[in-house]
């Protein structure tokens, strides 16, 4: 029982799908020297822009730059057809949760590695797992079953704003991150 | 071979070790959040996050804000920035707004006699009642005067026959007309919020529901106004206040008298001081301290920062539900200010262009008693809503009532005919301030439902039943627009931080109000105010006095022992607040609800009384069931009454209003149930 609670319960809780494409934040990162906000850019706003459009993409990939072939494949099924490819969020919150990158990066000068830990440096994307009962992301949740010795950015519960806030003495109240 | 034994053993080991396993506390987790998530319950669009600058509507106040939308949709509002790092709070039914055309009293048809029409059956009826007008008035209520839509307003009264436009009184203009009349001015006066460091509200809500209250509520918050605040209720302006002065019911004016009393020892001479210091020779400091429950030494004290923190202005008007003052208690309100040097200088009392915002109105108070045939009435949004008894008594006999509205409260509840009018966000609502001259337009956001119908496309379809004339342009956008033509050739103040001289054109400044932006006239008129008090006339030192000296005598008719104090906050139709002020008001008390009302416990010990009871509350005008709460915030011998809008079976009708529309102290009793 104990080995059926530890090792198969997330077995059977989560199940994987495969982005729609691959995409490697290293080659972005290391060989055309980009940074986050190069792409995951705030608007004049301050407000943040979400997920790259494609657009933003097709500027420099309106045909493949590299030999790869998960680049052929989005210029060849995206960029020519000018189809939006549709992600899947890793870090994607609940839909009563409002949460302001602009006020977490620029205000507070969090580092995206707080959140998203290495994500921005990997050369693949891992699938995309989810809760089979809530519906949720895995990475909400964190890795570990027992959320026990847990790397700081495994985990996104309301548990882990609120400790991380209260370890910076930032009020939010409900209304600062529920809607 | 399996056996039955080592069954058993395996079920019990299961058990003893589930506790022991992540499965129930995850799977708890996950259905806990799976329940949350059925789909029937609607979710938040997704979508573009936008933001549109905008304007609250829904007071006089006039705050600014910006609308969240996602995907076009509203789903926030929240203060606007005044800068990079500058922000001016709003109140809880601005922040809740965006839900208020989804609230259950709205209405998206028309009513008549209680039951839904269409707009042409609304408008026939009206037509047919003015009609049969006979030779009572055509009155048109604009709560809200300022307003493009009261031109509007203005043009029908006009166009009609036996045609009025009607404004109430305002109680954040009383203390700047009482300083125009004592300075003998015809120009506009305004307060010079930005100029001002230290601030004295006599009973007045400056930061809540006051036009310029987000600017002075910003003000305050970064450090650069000081707020003192005297008053007969620990409301949220004295909650919020630097310092609070509780003074006794109705002894504002002999406070106002006691800080002129500590101010003209050291005055320079001014027209009309030896008038007021005959009068103060007949009551003097201690006498008229005492009328107000405060040791004179506090109130010198207070006398003596206000002279040394200048500029500074004092502010009366009461607070929405239980003002305005008697037009005396003002006159010494505004002498104060003429002794404190704030009349006609920086960071006071001063003089702007433009006419008055009551220019050709008919003020409530002067309307003949029982001479209105039908009323018409935009009062919905009113936040300060005159008292319904003022209203009634100027009602002829079976007089037609019409409200205009977006929800079925307050007027609409006793209305015969009702138009369903866009809420906000869902057309172009304005806010012109009534203090300061200040405009701004909240542009639609959301689309508006079939069957509703702006207030001036429902008085068009009337007059074109009654064969009226309105003439070319009655419509709001042509209004809207002419009113940016006026500002603009008038070349004073700011749109969207830019100076008006600025723009090139009235369509610029027309683009930026439909952008959300509002215009304040931030250039004073260079006319010198000539400071006097009261004026030579011994006529009216004679009614202060009388005024003051009844005030200070004070003394509760029979079987009536408490000074009744009406609380609460009249935005919107009556009890039409949006989930989360509503929430707020109950459950952490933000407000006290409509139907509550407190005691001092010493009262409550002298009444042999409760608090969580029911009680009845008695005036001699009536009666109304309360929920009683003890409350060692509220004054000993006092009681305070949450009141709702008075538009139906209202606590504030308990209160008695004078002729001329200022309220009076009100006496009751309570027993129990």
């Amino acid at each position: 029982m104990l080995a059926a609670g530890w090792a198969g319960l997330p077995k059977v809780l989560y199940k994987q799908r495969q982005q729609a494409l691959q995409f490697s934040h290293q080659a972005h990162k290391v060989k055309a020297e980009m940074d986050c906000v190069s792409c995951h850019d705030f608007r004049a706003d301050a407000s943040y822009a979400g997920l790259p459009k494609l657009e933003g993409c097709a500027a420099c990939h309106p045909e493949p730059v590299g030999k790869t072939a998960a680049e052929k494949k989005f210029v060849e099924s995206h960029v020519k057809p000018e189809k939006e490819v549709d992600w899947l969020v890793y870090a994607k919150q609940p839909v009563n949760v409002r949460f302001s990158h602009a006020i977490h990066v620029k205000k507070a000068n969090l580092k995206c590695e707080r959140c998203h830990g290495d994500h921005g440096s990997t050369a693949t994307l891992r699938p995309y797992e989810y809760n089979v009962v809530s519906g949720y992301s895995r990475d909400i949740w964190g890795p570990s079953i027992s959320r026990m010795r847990r790397a700081v950015h495994q985990g996104m519960k309301m548990d882990d704003c609120m400790a991380c806030h209260k370890e910076k003495g930032a009020e939010a109240g409900c209304l600062g991150c529920h809607r | 071979m399996i056996k039955r034994r080592d069954i058993l053993m395996l079920g019990g080991g299961a058990i003893a070790a589930l506790p022991l396993t992540p499965i129930p506390y995850k799977l708890l987790d996950d259905v806990s959040i799976w329940t949350q998530n059925w789909p029937w319950i609607p979710v938040p669009k997704t979508g573009e996050l936008t933001v549109r600058n905008s304007v609250c509507t829904l007071c006089r106040g006039g705050c600014p804000v910006q609308v969240r939308c996602v995907d076009g949709h509203p789903i926030g509002v929240m203060p606007k920035r005044a800068g990079d790092s500058e922000t001016s709070p709003v109140c809880a039914l601005a922040f809740g707004s965006h839900q208020l055309p989804w609230h259950p009293a709205r209405l998206k048809k028309c009513l008549l006699d209680g039951k839904p029409v269409t707009s042409d059956a609304a408008a026939d009826a009206v037509a047919e009642a003015c009609k049969n007008a006979g030779g009572g008035s055509i009155a048109i209520l604009d709560e809200r005067p300022g307003r493009a839509m009261s031109a509007l307003y203005k043009r029908f009264a006009g166009a009609v026959k036996s045609g009025i436009y009607v404004t109430p009184p305002l109680p954040e203009r009383s203390t700047l007309d009482a300083a125009a009349a004592l300075c003998g001015t015809k120009s506009r006066l305004g307060f010079d919020w930005p100029g001002t460091s230290t601030v004295l509200s006599i009973g007045a809500p400056l930061l809540d529901g006051f036009p310029g209250a987000s600017e002075l509520a910003g003000r305050r918050a970064r450090g650069d106004v000081r707020l003192y605040h005297a008053g007969s209720s620990f409301s949220r302006q004295a909650q919020l206040a630097d310092r609070f002065l509780p003074i006794l019911p109705g002894s504002e004016g002999a406070f106002a008298l006691a800080l002129a009393s500590v101010l003209s020892e050291k005055a320079p001479a001014i027209e009309g001081l030896a008038e007021l210091r005959s009068l103060m020779a007949q009551m003097p400091l201690e006498r008229s301290a005492e009328a107000t429950g405060l040791k004179p030494e506090t109130i010198r004290q207070l006398a003596m920062d206000l002279a040394a923190g200048t500029p500074d202005v004092v502010v009366g008007g009461g607070e929405f539900a239980s003002g305005p003052f008697e037009m005396e208690t003002e006159t010494l309100i505004a002498a104060v200010n003429v002794l404190l040097g704030s009349v006609g200088a920086e960071g006071g009392i001063r003089p702007y262009a433009g006419p008055s915002p009551l220019a050709g109105s008919t003020a409530l108070v002067n309307v003949p008693d029982h001479s209105i045939a039908v009323l018409i009435a935009d009062r919905a949004m009113a936040g300060f809503s005159a008292p319904w008894n003022l209203i009634a008594r100027k009602l002829a006999k079976d007089a037609f009532i019409v409200a205009l509205s977006s929800w079925h409260g307050d007027v609409a509840l006793r209305a015969r005919a009702v138009v369903a009018t866009p809420a906000p966000m869902e057309d172009w609502t304005e806010s012109a301030s009534t203090g300061q001259p200040g405009y701004a337009v909240a542009p639609p956001v959301l689309k508006r439902p079939e069957g509703t119908l702006r207030a001036d496309e429902f008085l068009a379809l009337a007059a074109s039943r009654m064969g009226a004339d309105l003439a070319e342009g009655f419509d709001l956008e042509t209004a809207v627009k002419d009113r940016a033509g006026e500002i603009h050739a008038a070349r004073r103040g700011i749109v969207a931080g830019r100076k008006v001289i600025e723009l090139g054109s009235a369509g610029d400044v027309w683009k930026a109000f439909s952008e959300g932006a509002e215009w304040t006239d931030t250039e004073p008129l260079p006319e010198r105010l000539k400071a006097r008090l009261s004026g030579a006339a011994a006529v009216e030192t004679g009614r202060l006095l009388a005024a003051l000296t009844s005030r200070a005598s004070i003394q509760p008719p029979d079987g009536f022992p408490l000074a009744l104090i009406a609380t609460g906050w009249m935005g919107e139709a009556g009890n039409v607040r949006p989930p989360l002020a509503g929430k707020l008001d109950k459950e952490s008390l933000l407000r006290r609800p409509a139907g509550r009302a407190a005691i001092h416990p010493s009262t409550a010990a002298n009444f042999g009384i409760a608090g969580g009871q029911p009680v009845p509350l008695e005036t001699p005008q009536g009666q109304r069931r309360m929920l009683l709460e003890v409350d060692d915030a509220v004054l000993p011998g006092v009681i305070e009454a949450a009141v709702e809008a008075s538009g139906g079976n209202s606590t504030r009708d308990l209160f008695e209003a004078g002729t001329d529309g200022t309220r009076r102290v009100a006496w009751a009793r309570v027993r129990r149930a």
